[in-house]
């Protein structure tokens, strides 16, 4: 054994048996957070995936279809996804996370789409990103 | 487990793996060890609830260059342990943990961790901490993998300090077999050896010979349990669908206490959806029997070595009439007594229910299921065992209700096969309840006295020494025995159906509603008797109903009352007595001071017609066959209403003193404890409680006729289905109600 890694052996023994002590654990206080940009009360900040090639399933699921992520803040259970103005099934993950299923149909033809999230009960909460479906000889 | 790469230090960086290996490998020979931990708590307005794989967990979203921090004490070396997800993939996560002496201190570590793992489901990380000897801040960052881009998020859950020393690790095991009725296993006297490895655990331990739940199904049945109170209190089942947010669940007790919080369900409604996973670290759902879930809950236990657990286990195994060969074979060597295809669910066994052996094959899958379950419990001793916990562990063995597996006939037919309808005899309620404290050596031998569940929580805080909420309603099995005066209350929810007990008298109360038989469709429950009274010493089996103006009954009928009107706080709660002419019309108005009051009933046949103009609220019904209640929940915090009855009989005061027409104080109404209530109608209170205030129902053009007629509005036949608020006028020469004041009157 290398005298370095010798040093390193004890430190780190040392440090377990340290790890092994008995002593009180105190209760702590509650944490704070501290965010590096505040959260919009509302937002649709990415779609996942952004593009892909026309004609193309992507994140296949097991219907047949494409599986879409939407990600953003403040979602709630009532959101629906709609692409380019037609609902899609919806499953809400939490308030960060909303998932579609896109049947393939829909991915037929090249160019942009407006993906929504869209509330029912509100439609002023409606929230806007553009996919893009690209030509089939083009790489996403 | 995550790589550990240390950025700053002295060592070169061969040393630091070999020193980080040397780490790794005495974290894992403490773990063999008990190990007491402490919670870093997270802000409560950040947490949220997250699944991902199969479980479910409390924590909080940290983006790139997101950080939450800890202001930790000084203590010894320990070990940070929190576990990620992502739920979506993406680049590789990493974090920076830091360590700094407060205020402005130098820094004690600072360590970059990879996370590794399927971002889909929850990966556990940890990373050493070296000792402090002042007040530290403990520092997580979210690093940015590069985009910054928000989708890059990662979701931390069960930040915590650990360190190995104390006394071995309590454990406390709550094993809930949902639909098992107590009269099938053998240990209560069942002729079959359906539960050899339960019987032979629980010897040493206590038996709750008449044990019953608070509701007859699933959701409220748990709802009940898990946070110890009535349905009367959490209304899950009658009109909320998930657990109130006030009620401290037996989780959240017990995590309070110190213990680890892990449980593993069947799902269904025992989900987190409804609000059960609040108070557990982790909550998974294991939908297959109930071997997988023993194996999965001790791959958590192994997960949480060394610390102290409680861990919640619940099977739908005998709910799905669904053996495993072994407990089939071993209950019955000719499997033909379970019928063709036992193997399949029961849903689909529905198809043979024409078969006049049907009933038959279906009670021996029961069994079947039955023991299968053993088979598992006896997996999870034996696992206990192995890892050293058993001498240390306490376990609850109950079911939330029991299981109506045609019982008796109604006019030659199975009156019933199942459970949450207003059938409410013995074998859809009474449930096994055994107890085994290994370090509280008295509490054993068999309890006469009737338990309930919501003695569970109360029992199992008691087990781990600590306080019970003063929510909890039910109290500790292992301290005195329950009195013998003690009232237990089961629920139908949403039948408004009851069953209460004292001793061994009995009284069902039923609202003559009408869900179909299972078994014949145009069999209807409104043939069985509204109100039913039993002695259970002399006629277990309730086959011979007895007088309910005798004996226990009309104490179980103040009984009643007393629950129905617990659940309405605040409320000033009106019984209206069946006419023994039948079914008749009746019509309740009520004016608050400053707002019209919610109405609520309970017990009705049938729901009623609400309706709301301006501060007069409107509730029309049809009373009978039995007894129904309507309450009068003011929202304006004055306590003052003015009550019109039409068709519903004289209102009594609990005091016995009819209501004149005219004024009385609130006070006169107010329920006074365990005074007997006269029988007749009855008007009382309970001490007022905030109420969320309930919208306002579309208002039928009559409405308004009925209330211009009875003086409440004037004028505007403006009033054309669409509810507008109006003011409401004072009928002649009447003054405005006064704080306190409670007018009632008679319309007929």
């Amino acid at each position: 054994m290398r005298t370095e890694h010798a040093a390193a052996f004890l430190l780190a023994l040392a440090g377990s048996a340290a790890g092994c002590r008995e002593a009180p654990l105190p209760s702590i206080p509650s944490g704070r957070v501290a965010r590096a940009r505040a959260d919009a009360e509302r937002s649709l900040l990415a779609l996942s995936p952004r593009e892909a090639r026309a004609g193309e399933l992507f994140q296949a699921q097991p219907q047949g279809s494409a599986g879409l992520a939407v990600i953003g803040t403040g979602f709630t259970p009532d959101d629906e996804v709609c692409w380019g103005g037609r609902p899609l099934p919806t499953t809400f993950a939490h308030t960060r996370l909303l998932t579609a299923t896109v049947p393939a149909e829909y991915l037929a033809e090249p160019g942009p789409v407006e993906v929504s999230v869209e509330a029912p009960a509100d439609p002023s909460r409606r929230l806007t990103a553009t996919f893009r479906l690209l030509p089939t000889s083009e790489r996403p | 487990m995550a790589d550990s790469v240390r950025s700053r230090g002295f060592l070169p960086a061969g040393a630091r793996r070999a020193a980080v290996l040397t780490l790794l490998a005495g974290a894992a020979a403490c773990r063999a060890g008990p190990r007491r931990f402490v919670r870093l708590p997270l802000p409560s307005s950040e947490v949220e609830r997250l699944s991902a794989g199969t479980e479910t967990r409390p924590g909080l979203w940290l983006s790139p260059g997101d950080s939450v921090s800890w202001d930790v004490p000084a203590g010894p070396a320990c070990r940070l342990d929190a576990s990620w997800t992502s739920v979506l993939a993406g680049p590789r996560r990493s974090l920076e943990v830091r360590l700094a002496a407060r205020p402005g201190g130098r820094e004690l570590l600072r360590e970059t961790v990879l996370l590794r793992g399927d971002p889909a489901d929850w990966n556990r990380w940890s990373i050493g901490l070296p000792a402090r000897d002042a007040a530290s801040r403990l520092e997580i960052l979210a690093r940015d993998p590069g985009s910054g881009s928000p989708e890059h998020s990662l979701f931390i859950s069960e930040p915590s300090l650990s360190a190995r020393g104390g006394a071995p690790a309590r454990t406390l095991v709550l094993l809930l077999v949902d639909t098992l009725r107590a009269d099938h296993v053998s240990a209560y006297g069942y002729g079959k050896p359906t539960t050899p490895r339960l019987d032979a655990y629980f010897r040493d331990g206590l038996r709750a010979e008449s044990c019953f739940p608070a509701a007859n199904w699933t959701l409220p049945s748990h709802a009940s349990l898990l946070t110890s109170t009535s349905v009367a209190r959490h209304g899950v089942g009658r009109y909320a669908r998930s657990l109130p947010d006030d009620l401290e669940t037996l989780a959240a007790t017990l995590a309070r206490g110190g213990f680890r919080t892990l449980a593993v369900t069947g799902g269904g409604y025992v989900d987190p959806s409804f609000g059960f996973a609040r108070g557990f670290d982790r909550f998974a759902v294991e939908p297959k029997h109930a071997a997988a879930a023993v194996t999965r809950a001790l791959a958590m236990l192994d997960e949480n070595a060394g610390e102290p657990v409680f861990l919640f286990l619940h099977t739908y195994q005998v709910h799905d009439y669904s053996p495993d060969l072994a407990a089939a074979r071993r209950l019955f060597p000719d499997l033909a007594a379970l019928g063709p295809q036992w193997e399949q669910d029961a849903g689909r066994a529905r198809e043979r229910m024409t078969d006049p052996s049907f009933m038959g094959w279906m009670r021996a899958r029961y069994d079947a299921a039955l023991g299968s379950v053993d088979d598992a419990f006896g997996e999870l001793v034996a696992g206990l065992e192995r890892r050293g916990r058993l001498g240390r562990t306490a376990i609850v063995f109950t079911s939330d209700h029991g299981e109506a597996l045609c019982d008796r006939d109604w006019h030659g037919q199975c009156l019933e096969w199942g459970h949450g309808s207003p059938y409410l005899f013995e074998e859809e309620l009474r449930v096994p309840l055994e107890v085994r404290v290994p370090w509280r050596p008295n509490a054993r031998g068999v309890l006469r006295a009737n338990a309930s569940l919501l003695d569970v929580g109360p029992t199992l805080a008691d087990a781990a020494e600590v306080a019970a909420p003063d929510s909890f309603e039910g109290r500790s099995l292992l301290a005195d025995a329950p009195a013998s005066d003690r009232v237990i209350v089961t629920e139908g929810p949403p039948h408004d159906a009851l069953a209460l007990r004292r001793a061994q008298a009995k009284r069902i109360q039923r609202t003559g509603g009408s869900p179909s038989s299972l078994f014949d469709p145009a069999m209807r429950y409104y043939r069985m008797p509204v109100e039913e009274c039993f002695d259970l010493a002399r006629d277990p089996a309730e086959r011979h109903p007895s007088s309910c103006a005798e004996s226990g009954g009309p104490g179980l009928r103040r009984a009643t009352d007393r629950y129905v009107a617990s659940s309405f706080p605040g409320a000033l709660v009106v019984r209206v007595p069946a006419p023994a002419s039948g079914p008749a019309p009746a019509k309740l108005w009520a004016r608050g001071r400053g707002g019209a009051p919610a109405l609520r009933t309970f017990g009705l046949a049938s729901p009623p017609t609400l309706a709301q103009v301006g501060a007069v609220a409107e509730a029309q019904f049809s009373v009978g066959p039995a007894a129904a209640w309507v309450a009068i929940e003011p929202r304006d915090g004055s306590r003052a209403l003015e009550v019109t009855l039409s068709g519903a009989g004289r209102a009594v005061m609990p005091s016995g003193r009819p209501v004149a027409e005219g004024s009385g104080k609130w006070s006169d109404f107010a329920w006074a404890g365990r005074e007997p209530l006269p029988e007749g109608t009855a008007l009382f209170t309970l001490p007022p409680a905030p109420r969320s205030s309930a919208s306002a129902s579309p208002v039928p053009g009559d409405v308004a006729a009925r209330l211009l007629a009875l003086g409440y509005l004037r004028g505007g036949p403006s009033l054309s289905g669409v509810l507008e608020p109006l003011p409401v006028t004072r009928r002649g020469g009447e003054s405005p109600l006064a704080p306190d004041e409670i007018r009632v009157r008679h319309a007929d």
